[in-house]
């Protein structure tokens, strides 16, 4: 170790690191640890004149290591691997001290906090000093990209990418691409008819020559690494050979079972044979095995006997696919609130109080009630309520505002009064129209003389304490801008249901490698810089998977998410991280605890020998092999065990004589706690 | 016309501080004045002020104005906006701070005794052990509503006739201990001091 | 099953009633009691006005009385079990704080300790969850058949705690309970609206309209009876019902019954053992109601 030359680098960050941190300390401090012949600090060593200065100094100092004490690794450890690299430092042997989201913002107390970065620093010394360099390897790039979703955010992602000349396949779960979009009737804020802008869009992907539209379909399995991604698909059992199938629906009207049509809610009727709407993309039916005569009841077969192209098999089974792929672009949207979660509304009790998708397909020309706006008992309604706010900014329920009940309720006022001249009341807490031209709208619909009552509705009922409200639904709530209690009586009640993740965007995260906020979305890579991205470098997010937002959002983030996976594409090749586990031959005892543990299936086992050995484009580093073996026989490369004890070593040793003051003894030994 | 400004300088910025760092009011500043609670309240349209203008009242500072309120007084405790509230604040408990604090600091509603009946019971819980129903309301009527206690003097007799209003109050047989511990209690007072109808009983 | 039992100040006076008809049923159902020894009142909402540490302290005692006789501790008072709940989830949070530090200390000064053991139940749970209803019903047949009851929960049996994991938004411990009996239940919108007890003393007005509200709903779903398991409950609303002809312009005449003295009732023991003879209503609307019953078992037999 005596040829170490360690140059260690303060950031300042402004005032991130320099507010709460004594970085002049803690530079001073790292100047007499073993190793180290240069320790500065600088306002912003992520600037040019900031990289100049570590540059300078590997020159002219003749450093061989260099430990940045500044952010997170996930904001600037290309900045600083790069800028070693352009002055010969191999760029294994740069090491980031994390100052400012493991330090300086995570605590009050500048003290503890300089004492922390004191031993961050030393920890990132300790390690420093037995880096070894590491050199990279290249890979091409599989020249196909994955989408995952056919709602709006999705087919623009495939059609973006196709457009530019790439192969794309896109799955999705139900037999038609469409998504939510496909339900709605009109969109806000122009009231273009959301079926005449989709459509061409659905028939585009079906018949682009660069998609493989998969429907039907999930993805079961993802493996491979950067750039190589082998995905497996299961295709569900149609019990329809969509090549046979020319779409005539004969089938459609003979199936003699019914039940409840999803699509329209529940409200409609549709047969065991179906496709969910006209403009279906694919738009070939798929037997409903659940509710089919002839697999409930074993004899049926009517479709069989009247399709002219014998496209009906009764017999067929999932069938698994597998595909491979540069790039993923993840699109699986959202789910509504279910308002039966807040009773006091009402929904599922009273026939007239209805969701907001309930609401859409009611309006809808091509829904259950052919476009009428009619209460259940066929009456047209004098009086209409619209509740924001159903679930959305709830503690209860969904935290946060869901961006579109505003403006999709002052819409479904619009079509309410166009089409009933209805009273229509919007029940809102804040009216949020932040948008190109959604303020105007608005004020279009303040001038159509909709009513609007400030205040979140308490509760529905249609218990009568007046007779003006006897057989009506009642609406308790504080018109908070009057400041009294109103009860007011309605024919119908529409629900702005708030949008939340997916209830199995858990499981898809995983199967990605993506994770998932408080809330349930899946996490960008950086919420301004990189809203498509995510730290796995060739997955990319778009659409309501990321976070509630509208048509427009949803469209220009899968168009900024297509543009990600196409330079991925697009480089042809990528270099894989040397940080991987490596099995030393000659101490292995074939024992296979690795196999077992290994969740990227990058160990292989070769019988003949009975030794493992790690394939390294699959590895990713994690540690679970080096740390479950038993022989100790798989070293972590850039975690070995003398970089990882010399690191501790250097926590430890900052902490060795650092006492916490006695009056502050709570708050010390808690900052204390945050480093052990 | 009586001028209806409030001078930023006669308002009690702390007092949205004060109830803040109280375990019940810890979430008091995530109001988002909805109105669920007034909405709910089944004594909200009997009131001044509903519960949101309460809380709306205590982020403007009007202390004097929410301590001489009879929201608090008027609250039934019945829970109903505490386990709705979309902000997770427990709406019931801040009222019962507010009473608190109002007996405490003798900034009393003018016209309630709700409080006066607070201390009788509290002050028979205290010597007894247990509340004697009758003595309490014998205390509170006499002294308060003399003409609504003549009123109720039939309900009243009807209840004793049906064996429902012991005339002798019981007292627990471990007073002694149970004294310590009130003592104790009394001496814990989260109120500031120094007013008429304030500090122990 | 045995319980330590905390009656509440009420259950010796205005509900006592309520008292005799749980002890009554109690051997018929296999629950064996035992009164707390010098239990003190547990602070209620009104003493929290004046002072919460002396409010937590009061219904702390008796977990500390309860602690060294037993494990679980049943009360028939909605109210006392909302106290004894909050006091005992208090001094079991670790994130107590100065509060919790405050109600120990005076815990100590009395020389109390309280260490986390009790588990506190109200009575419509037990019958609910330990007795249920098919217990009863074996007990009992299906003798209430033909009458309507309007079960009403009041506040604090269901907020903001549910006892026994019931939904506080559509309770049903009541409705089970009644259906045991072969009665039928009055459905009707107000079952956990606040009948404003407290306020009955302080702000009788506003709490006759509270109840008026509800006693109207009762009569719309024309009901025979209510039955409540809060005991301020049903003094309230039988208090109130003596002005309905006022309130609602309508005399009320329903017999108003604890839970307990429904279940009883079903087990064929008398009105004077259950103390349904305490209702304010008159003899000949309690013995109406019997008629009821009894009329309508009167082709089976």
């Amino acid at each position: 170790m005596s040829n170490v030359r360690i140059g260690v680098y303060v950031c300042h960050c402004g005032s991130n690191i320099a507010g709460k941190v004594d970085v002049k300390a803690v530079a001073e401090f790292a100047r007499g640890l073993p190793g180290v012949v240069v320790a500065r600090d600088y306002i912003f060593m992520c600037s040019e004149p900031g990289q100049e200065l570590i540059q300078n100094d590997i020159r002219e100092q003749r450093l061989n290591r260099v430990v940045v004490a500044s952010c997170s690794p996930l904001m600037h450890e290309g900045t600083f691997r790069k800028a070693c690299s352009r002055v010969g430092l191999n760029h294994y042997l740069m090491q980031m001290a994390n100052l400012r989201e493991q330090c300086s913002w995570v605590t009050l107390d500048g003290e503890a906090a300089t004492e922390k970065a004191k031993a961050l620093v030393a920890g990132a010394v300790g390690k420093t000093r037995f880096l070894q360099p590491l050199n990279e390897r290249e890979v091409s790039v599989k020249q196909a990209v994955l989408v995952v979703g056919g709602g709006i955010a999705g087919i623009q992602a495939a059609l973006q990418c196709a457009d530019a000349g790439y192969k794309v396949y896109l799955v999705e779960r139900k037999q038609s691409i469409g998504g939510h979009m496909a339900m709605f009737d009109k969109t806000f804020p122009t009231l273009d008819c959301s079926a005449c802008i989709l459509t061409p869009k659905m028939v585009s992907v079906g018949q682009h020559p660069n998609i493989e539209l998969m429907a039907y379909s999930e993805v079961e399995e993802v493996g491979g690494y950067v750039g190589n991604l082998r995905v497996k698909v299961r295709h569900k059992a149609a019990y329809v050979d969509h090549d046979k199938c020319n779409g005539c629906g004969v089938c459609l009207e003979k199936c003699p079972a019914r039940v409840p049509n999803e699509f329209e809610q529940g409200r409609g009727q549709r047969r065991a044979i179906y496709t969910m709407f006209p403009q279906a993309v694919p738009n070939k039916p798929v037997i409903d095995a659940d509710v089919c005569r002839f697999f409930t009841k074993g004899k049926c077969g009517v479709c069989e006997k009247f399709c002219k192209n014998g496209a009906i098999d009764l017999k067929q089974q999932d069938r698994i696919s597998e595909v491979e792929v540069g790039a993923v672009i993840l699109a699986t949207g959202h789910q509504v609130f279910d308002a039966e979660k807040m009773p006091r509304y009402g929904y599922g009790k009273y026939p007239d109080v209805y969701s907001a998708l309930d609401f859409e397909r009611m309006v809808n020309a091509g829904g259950f009630s052919g476009g009428e706006v009619r209460c259940a008992d066929g009456r047209q309604p004098e009086a209409v309520g619209l509740v924001h706010c159903v679930g959305s900014r709830d503690q209860n329920h969904l935290r946060y505002c869901s961006q579109v009940c505003c403006m999709y309720s002052l819409k479904f006022a619009h079509l309410i009064k166009e089409h009933t001249g209805a009273q229509v009341y919007n029940f809102y807490i804040d009216m949020r129209c932040v948008g190109k031209g959604y303020e105007e709208f608005y004020d279009r619909l303040l001038e159509e003389g909709v009513r609007f009552v400030r205040g979140k509705v308490a509760e529905v009922s249609m218990h009568a304490k007046h007779p003006s409200e006897e057989g009506k639904l009642i609406v308790q709530v504080e018109d908070t801008l009057a400041g009294v209690v109103r009860r007011i009586p309605l024919d119908m009640l529409v629900l702005a249901n708030g949008l939340q993740s997916r209830d199995d965007a858990d499981s898809v995260g995983r199967l990605f490698g993506v994770s998932r906020n408080q809330n349930g979305f899946f996490i960008e890579q950086h919420p301004k810089l990189n809203p498509i991205g995510t730290p796995n470098h060739c997955v990319f997010i778009a659409g309501t998977c990321a976070g509630p937002k509208d048509i427009p959002h949803a469209v220009a983030q899968a168009s900024a998410a297509a543009a990600g996976a196409m330079t991925v594409l697009r480089q042809e090749s990528v270099l894989l991280e040397s940080i991987a586990a490596r099995v030393r031959e000659e101490v292995c005892s074939g024992c296979r605890t690795c196999l077992d543990v290994c969740p990227y299936d990058a160990v292989r086992f070769d019988e003949e020998a009975g030794r493992a050995s790690i394939d390294e484009t699959m590895c990713r580093g994690c540690g679970t092999c080096v740390a479950s073996c038993p022989s100790a026989a798989i070293e972590g490369r850039h975690f070995t065990d003398d970089q990882i004890e010399s690191e501790i070593e250097g926590l430890l040793m900052s902490f060795a004589d650092w006492r916490p003051k006695e009056k502050e003894e709570d708050q010390a030994s808690e900052s204390a706690s945050v480093v052990t | 016309m009586e001028a209806d400004v409030r001078y930023e300088a006669d308002l009690d910025p702390g007092f949205l501080d004060e109830i803040a760092s109280l375990p019940e009011g810890e979430r008091i500043r995530h109001c988002i004045q909805c109105g669920n609670c007034s909405g709910m309240c089944p004594v909200a349209p009997m009131l001044e002020h509903s519960p949101r203008r309460i809380f709306a009242m205590i982020r403007a500072g009007l202390k004097d104005e929410v301590l001489r309120s009879l929201t608090p007084w008027v609250c039934s405790s019945c829970y109903r906006c505490t386990v709705k509230c979309p902000a997770d604040i427990k709406i019931t408990d801040i009222m019962y701070a507010l009473k608190r604090r109002a007996i405490a600091s003798g900034t009393l509603p003018e016209d309630s005794d709700a409080h006066r009946f607070a201390r009788l019971f509290t002050e028979g819980v205290c010597k007894n052990g247990r509340t004697h129903e009758m003595g309490l309301l014998m205390r509170y009527m006499a002294f308060h509503h003399p003409i609504a206690m003549m009123k109720q003097s039939g309900l009243g007799m009807r209840m004793m006739a049906k064996g429902r209003m012991p005339l002798f109050a019981h007292k627990i047989s471990d007073r002694d201990h149970f004294r310590k511990m009130v003592e104790k209690a009394l001496s814990f007072d989260e109120m500031e001091p120094g007013s008429s109808e304030g500090g122990a009983l | 099953m045995k319980a330590l039992y905390y009656p509440g100040c009420s259950q010796k006076a205005t509900a006592r009633g309520y008292e005799e008809s749980l002890l009554a049923i109690c051997p018929e159902i296999g629950l064996e009691l035992e009164e707390l020894d010098d239990w003190n009142c547990c602070g209620t909402t009104t003493v929290v006005a004046v002072n919460k540490v002396l409010a937590l302290s009061l219904s702390a005692r008796n977990l500390v009385l309860a602690e060294r006789r037993g494990r679980v501790l049943v009360t028939p008072c909605p109210s006392c079990w909302l106290s004894l709940t909050k006091a005992h989830n208090l001094l079991t949070d670790p994130d107590g704080g100065e509060l919790a530090r405050q109600v120990r200390e005076s815990l100590a000064a009395g020389g109390y300790e309280y260490k986390g053991t009790v588990e506190i139940r109200h009575l419509l749970e037990l019958l609910v969850d330990e007795v249920g209803p098919e217990r009863i019903q074996q007990r009992a047949g299906r003798p209430l058949a033909g009458l309507k009851v309007a079960p009403y929960y009041g506040c604090q049996v269901v907020r903001p705690y549910a006892a026994g994991g019931d939904d506080p938004d559509d309770p049903q411990h009541l409705e089970t309970l009644i259906r045991a009996t072969g009665a039928d239940v009055a459905d009707f919108a107000l079952r956990s609206s606040c009948c404003g007890g407290i306020l009955v003393a302080t702000r009788p007005e506003v709490c006759y309209r509270m109840s008026g509200e509800i006693l109207d709903a009762i009569r719309r779903a024309e009901a025979n009876l209510i039955v409540t398991p809060c005991n301020l409950c049903q003094v309230t609303l039988e208090t109130v019902q003596r002005k309905t002809r006022k309130l609602l312009g309508e005399k009320m005449r329903l017999p108003i019954l604890n839970i307990t003295q429904l279940v009883g009732m079903a087990m064929g023991i008398d009105f004077d053992t259950l103390g349904i003879d305490r209702c304010l209503v008159p003899k000949r609307c309690l013995r109406e109601m019997d008629k009821k019953r009894a009329g309508a078992q009167a082709p089976a037999a």
